[in-house]
């Protein structure tokens, strides 16, 4: 593999930056990383740096008109970044079934064993996450089978496959960011089971509940922030038929009493808790 | 979701030319950043402005997924594309390189409005007119 002359170079002004930034590229560079004040590229190695760092000077002086620019290269190796990101990602498994693994990995599943394909992109929800793990463990003690799901800012869709392998006979995700419903249609269309699943970009309040009408879900997910889950305890409540759960989390173990005082007023029990890190994630019945 | 940001990069790339080679790659593979992903997300926002620069800032977060947001083409490069001259000046307040009309300082200024910490456009034309200073070009009218 070919080493890499790094470039680093600081401009005589913050002003001047963008031109330093068009003539690094101008000499070879594919981009431009900031590091402070200081810009870095790379350009293939060559046999002699200390002439190639010298044709980059003029090059920059040119394009800057000054010749105060501080340069510096080094030569580095090449390493293939994205077969260290790959083999940084294995197949993980959670709780006793659930087995998330990114999708160029094989994977000994046992017959009873339920294989979620994720690779990290944009959308949260890859498994790598405590907070993710505690609702997939959490969800993995209840019996799913045939409860219809909602899944609240479903991220990459991780929780509504999950539920859908666990049983349920049909999962709405509903997640308000664009970016992150491209990669969860990618998720749920290799999940093999996409007929079970509704992707939804909304929000989840009052007015979303009032289409599907009250009581409409057996069980509620939503791994998202406290804040965004406090003020929905109602809404969950309404959204849910007697006897139904919702699992909460993305809740700091600091909250967690905050949580709770707010999910009983709201009309919930505590039925079972989760704590990894520094994450709680609760199981909550309706009463 | 619960989202704790572990990592933040800020990248210059040319639009839609992202590609994993450094320093692309390592910036963002030592966060655990999808590289192929992202350049095939940036490549697709920024496909309509050939030949511009676009600073692009990525958070990563602990489960390795990650956003970004880019941004506008540096103002010295917008001013001197406007100008049409080739360098700035080495001694930008005796010898002048070239000339910016005000109205070419309004469009940058325009176009640059939601990264410049400015409260109105006069605001941003300010900013830019000193960036012109300081690169040897003169504002006319």
């Amino acid at each position: 593999m070919p080493n890499w002359l790094r470039i680093a170079a600081t401009s005589p002004s913050a002003e001047l930056s963008g031109l330093l930034a068009e003539g690094l590229l101008a000499c070879g560079g594919s981009a431009i990383e900031e590091q402070g004040d200081t810009l870095v590229t790379y350009i293939l190695s060559v046999d002699d740096p200390d002439a190639a760092l010298d044709r980059i000077r003029d090059v920059l002086q040119a394009v800057l008109g000054t010749d105060a620019i501080e340069l510096s290269a080094d030569e580095v190796p090449e390493q293939d970044w994205l077969a260290v990101w790959r083999a940084g990602l294995e197949p993980r498994r959670i709780g006793a079934r659930l087995i998330v693994s990114p999708t160029w990995s094989e994977v000994n599943a046992g017959p009873d064993d339920l294989v979620i394909r994720i690779d990290p992109q944009m959308a949260f929800g890859t498994g790598e996450h405590a907070s993710t793990r505690g609702v997939l463990r959490l969800m993995q003690q209840l019996d799913m089978h045939g409860a219809r799901l909602l899944d609240v800012g479903s991220g990459s869709a991780i929780l509504s496959i999950a539920g859908a392998l666990l049983g349920a006979q049909h999962v709405v995700a509903v997640e308000s960011d664009v970016e992150a419903m491209q990669n969860a249609t990618e998720n749920v269309d290799r999940s093999g089971i996409a007929q079970r699943i509704t992707l939804l970009c909304a929000l989840v309040d009052d007015a979303f509940i009032d289409a599907y009408g009250g009581g409409a879900f057996d069980g509620v997910v939503a791994n998202v922030l406290s804040s965004v889950l406090l003020p929905l305890l109602p809404v969950f409540h309404r959204a849910l038929a007697a006897g139904g759960w919702a699992i909460l989390s993305g809740i700091l173990v600091e909250e967690a009493d905050t949580m709770r005082a707010a999910a009983e007023a709201a009309g919930f029990a505590i039925d079972a808790e989760d704590v990894e890190e520094q994450w709680w994630s609760v199981t909550l019945l309706r009463i | 979701m619960a989202k704790k940001v572990t990592g933040f990069v800020k990248l210059q790339v040319p639009a839609g030319a992202a590609n994993p080679a450094p320093p692309v790659g390592p910036a963002l593979g030592q966060h655990g950043v999808n590289i192929m992903e992202f350049c095939k997300q940036f490549n697709a926002r920024t496909q309509g402005q050939p030949g511009m620069i676009i600073p692009v800032e990525i958070t990563v977060f602990a489960d390795r997924s990650f956003t970004f947001i880019t941004k506008t083409p540096p103002a010295a490069i917008l001013l001197k594309k406007a100008a049409n001259v080739k360098s700035g000046s080495a001694a930008s307040h005796r010898d002048k390189i070239g000339k910016v009309t005000k109205s070419q300082v309004r469009e940058i200024a325009e176009l640059k409005m939601p990264d410049l910490n400015a409260a109105n456009v006069e605001s941003a034309m300010r900013m830019i007119e000193g960036t012109a200073r300081s690169m040897g070009l003169t504002v006319v009218d």
